[in-house]
């Protein structure tokens, strides 16, 4: 990390703890429940919206001089939708299994308030790296409460992690049984809830 | 500030680019995502006649299409269960049509080995989709496979797995004077000692209507095919064409 | 009662400020108040009664809720004998049933007490007995064969995120119990699923409940349904005494009036919420019934004193709807509260595919709402005092 400036780090690696996107500012809730039912598919969201996130501030950035005020938004969210569709493209031809499981939520990555907002606040005002910086330091802190959240919904609720077996078969056989509560909305409701009581512990954000 | 001619101009400028872009990356890949919703589709044929993946294995679509093609035809059924040469599947809707429905035969060495049909209905929270095979007698379940639905995982989302598919092997849809009786999903486990069990199942604990929806389905989607299953066991069918 | 009070006095110093064990003081204090009665007086928590703290409302729902306990152990017994084919005595019915839930009833209490104690010891504050009930209440709506590590999860759960994440006793949203038996519910549904709930006998014997036949069938009258049920008597008056199976304290609607005869006369449960919610019951129930010609469900059938007496919905009514933090606090907010209750019980039964019990459902919903109820209540009440006086 010593190749970046210290604002450049920091355009990076706040996101991932001291403003957090969904544990900090809880933006982004409705894909955090929908897609983290098991890991391979955080991770795939996850890719997904770093790739929007990261390109999208720096498009945005490239041409912020020339974008008009007062069709900024409707600028930004045309961009936003087609790179989510190009992403969504993508997955249908190349990850044709993932995309019948993500398509509604990769779509829905348009409406997520986290890609919209770092385009108009950060990327708006800020150079193309830095704003590719931002860009990726929200996706990946994005991704990581949705990795988190996956991996123990995953194991709790289908005893499995990324499609492998974890709980072995004799624990089954002596009466555990999986946490069904885990697979259904409100168990990403209550992972999350408990990540953001304890990354306020930790991170103690200043609004707090 | 900008003038209007400005504005208009530059929103319309990158709507233009944007839409050739994706237009272009549509067309690169349309046959590619096409074969991959037929890929799928065949696939789970493939699965209700029991040709499935080993542990562990995983098909490309080359291998899919390969079995596809070596080992299943194609059959287009109307209501009376004769062969309609003139129709081809990519003009049935399994789900929603009433007079044209799709059969698949699997043929080995020119040997029949089953029938596969499409089974479609509601669940508890959704309808559920799959293939239900049949041994070439026309009476024995070969196998059944469901790939979509969305009821409540671990309750009713238990249709999927092998546990309770693996119980509808081997069992009858017809009594013994030959009228359908189809599969009855139970409540709770089956009595091997009932005069019913030839065409029971165990249930699913804890979902009931899904069970029960299952159970209707299947009866319904039989009944279509009843006509061309009673030539089978009469031995009376006619010749039927198959289509690659 | 001397000898104690001398032990306590003795090691008191070592938790008071400054002593060796001073961070354990909640588990000191919590100890003490439990033989002996404080001078000191109620600073935190619900204000019921100014001599009658907390500790001891707690006591009085305990005390009515052993009725329900002792023909709850009596009933696992009875339809043990029945399942096996035997006859038993009450005294021996009450054995089995008691060898059947007392591991029950400690697992709940220890994990229950587990936390309790843990948070007031990080929190540093007094450990409140509000967890006496809450865990006295557990195993009366849980399935008596539940395996007991899911018993220790969702008693946790419930103390846990139901009550303590929000501060603890008095400012908690839901009920802890049910909060509880929701989280078992949704968690483990095929060990608590509605159709085959209560497994009280041999491999294999379990029995629809009464609720579950209606809700199974299509086109049919719910009373023909139940008389012609021959593996338990699904009769009215069977019913109302309770020998059906069932979770251990919903069964007998006779000890749950004697329960709640003595949360009314002590003042405790809010007669309002209680007689809201039967109305509400029976009203949505008689609605239903007029509706019942237009549609093929047959949930719609059943006429309104059924309903009454069927599934858990008195005992939810009584010990908990009535629960002094989580329900509306006004009067005229408790009667909305209660009516709302009884009619989401029926709306849920009947319309909902998937939950022939609705009870459990509607008390939780209704928490979540009571806080609007009252707000609005006030607010209502202070504009006609406004429109009173303006003259």
């Amino acid at each position: 990390m010593a190749l970046l400036s210290k604002a450049s780090r920091s355009a990076v690696a706040d996101p991932l703890l001291k403003n957090n996107p969904i544990g900090v500012q809880v933006l982004g809730i409705c894909s955090a429940l929908a897609v983290t039912i098991r890991v391979d598919q955080a991770v795939i969201m996850t890719a997904a919206v770093v790739f929007v996130l990261s390109m999208s501030n720096s498009i945005i950035s490239l041409i912020r001089s020339f974008i008009p005020n007062r069709t900024r938004i409707i600028i930004q969210l045309s961009i936003i939708a087609g790179l989510v569709t190009f992403i969504d493209e993508i997955l249908q031809a190349y990850m044709y299994d993932m995309s019948k499981q993500l398509t509604v939520f990769v779509g829905l990555i348009i409406t997520n308030c986290i890609v919209m907002g770092r385009a108009d606040a950060f990327a708006m005002q800020n150079s193309l790296g830095k704003s590719f910086l931002d860009g990726m330091g929200n996706g990946l802190g994005y991704g990581g409460i949705l990795i988190v959240v996956s991996f123990f919904r995953e194991l709790l609720g289908s005893g499995t992690l990324y499609g492998y077996q974890v709980v072995p078969q004799w624990a089954y056989e002596n009466g555990y049984e999986n946490l069904g509560l885990m697979v259904l909305s409100p168990g990403a409701f209550i992972v999350l809830g408990l990540i953001v009581w304890l990354q306020l512990q930790v991170a103690k954000p200043e609004d707090h | 500030m900008r003038s209007n001619t400005y504005v208009l101009l530059f929103t319309a400028l990158v709507t233009v680019i944007l839409g050739f872009l994706l237009s272009v990356t549509y067309s690169q890949l349309k046959e590619l995502q096409e074969e991959n919703v037929a890929v799928d589709m065949r696939k789970n044929i493939l699965r209700s006649l029991d040709i499935r993946e080993e542990e562990g294995e995983i098909w490309t679509n080359e291998t899919v299409q390969y079995l596809y093609e070596t080992f299943i035809r194609t059959t287009i059924l109307d209501s009376d269960g004769r062969d309609v040469s003139d129709v081809t599947i990519e003009m049935v809707d399994a789900e929603v049509d009433t007079t044209y429905f799709p059969l698949f035969t699997k043929v080995v060495n020119g040997d029949i080995e089953g029938y596969a049909i499409p089974v479609i209905g509601r669940g508890l929270w959704s309808t559920l989709y799959g293939y239900l095979a049949l041994e070439p007698d026309g009476i024995t379940v070969k196998g059944i496979q469901f790939y979509k639905h969305k009821e409540t995982p671990g309750l009713g989302g238990e249709v999927e797995k092998d546990w309770f598919t693996g119980n509808f092997i081997g069992k009858r849809v017809t009594d013994e004077e030959g009228q359908l009786v189809s599969i009855q999903v139970l409540r709770g486990k089956v009595d091997p000692g009932s005069s019913e069990a030839y065409h029971q199942v165990d249930g699913i604990s804890g979902a009931t209507v899904t069970s029960k929806g299952v159970t209707n389905f299947l009866m319904d989607d039989l009944k279509k095919y009843e006509p061309f299953f009673q030539k089978i066991r009469k031995d009376t069918a006619e010749e039927i064409v198959w289509r690659y | 009662m001397k000898f104690l009070s001398k032990i306590l006095k003795s090691v008191k110093p070592k938790f008071d400020e400054g002593g060796r064990l001073e961070r354990l003081y909640p588990v000191f204090e919590a100890t003490e108040t439990i033989f002996f009665s404080t001078d000191e007086q109620t600073s935190k928590g619900p204000h019921i009664r100014d001599s009658v703290d907390i500790k001891r409302v707690m006591i009085l729902v305990v005390i009515a809720l052993i009725p329900c306990y002792l023909f709850g152990a009596i009933n696992i017994g009875y339809l043990n004998a029945q399942a096996l084919g035997i006859s038993r005595g009450w005294v021996e019915n009450f054995l089995f049933g008691m060898k059947q839930i007392s591991p029950l009833i400690i697992v709940t209490f220890a994990s229950g007490a587990f936390w309790e104690l843990l948070f007031p010891v990080i929190r540093k504050h007094e450990v409140t007995e509000s967890f006496l009930v809450t865990c006295a209440l557990i195993p009366l709506v849980m399935p008596p064969e539940l395996p007991l590590w899911m018993v220790a999860v969702g008693t946790s759960f419930g103390v846990v995120l139901g009550k303590e994440v929000f501060g603890g006793t008095g400012m908690n949203i839901f009920n802890p119990a049910l909060t509880a038996r929701a989280f078992v519910y949704f968690a483990y549904p095929v060990a608590m699923s509605g159709d085959k709930v209560w497994a009280i006998g041999p491999d294999g014997y379990s029995g629809a409940t009464a609720l579950s036949i209606p809700a199974a069938a299509t086109n049919a009258d719910s009373v023909a349904l139940l008389s012609a049920f021959t593996q338990f008597d699904y009769s009215w008056w069977n019913m109302f005494v309770g020998f059906i199976p069932g979770s251990v304290g919903e069964t007998s609607k006779i000890m749950i009036l004697l329960g709640a005869g003595l949360l009314l006369i002590t003042k405790i449960a809010s007669w309002r919420t209680m007689v809201g919610a039967v109305l509400g019951l029976l009203g949505t129930a008689a609605l239903f019934n007029l509706l019942s010609p237009y549609s093929s469900n047959s949930m719609l059938t059943i006429p309104p004193h059924y309903h009454l007496v069927m599934g858990g919905f008195l005992f939810g009514t009584v010990f908990m709807a009535t629960e002094p933090v989580t329900g509306a606090h006004t009067d005229r907010g408790r009667w909305i509260y209660g009516i709302m209750i009884g009619f989401l019980t029926v709306v849920i039964r009947s319309i909902n595919p998937a939950y022939p019990e609705g009870v459990m459902l509607a008390i939780l919903l209704m928490n979540a709402f009571a806080p609007v109820i009252d707000y609005f209540v006030v607010k209502g009440n202070i504009k006609r005092r406004k429109a009173r006086y303006a003259q």
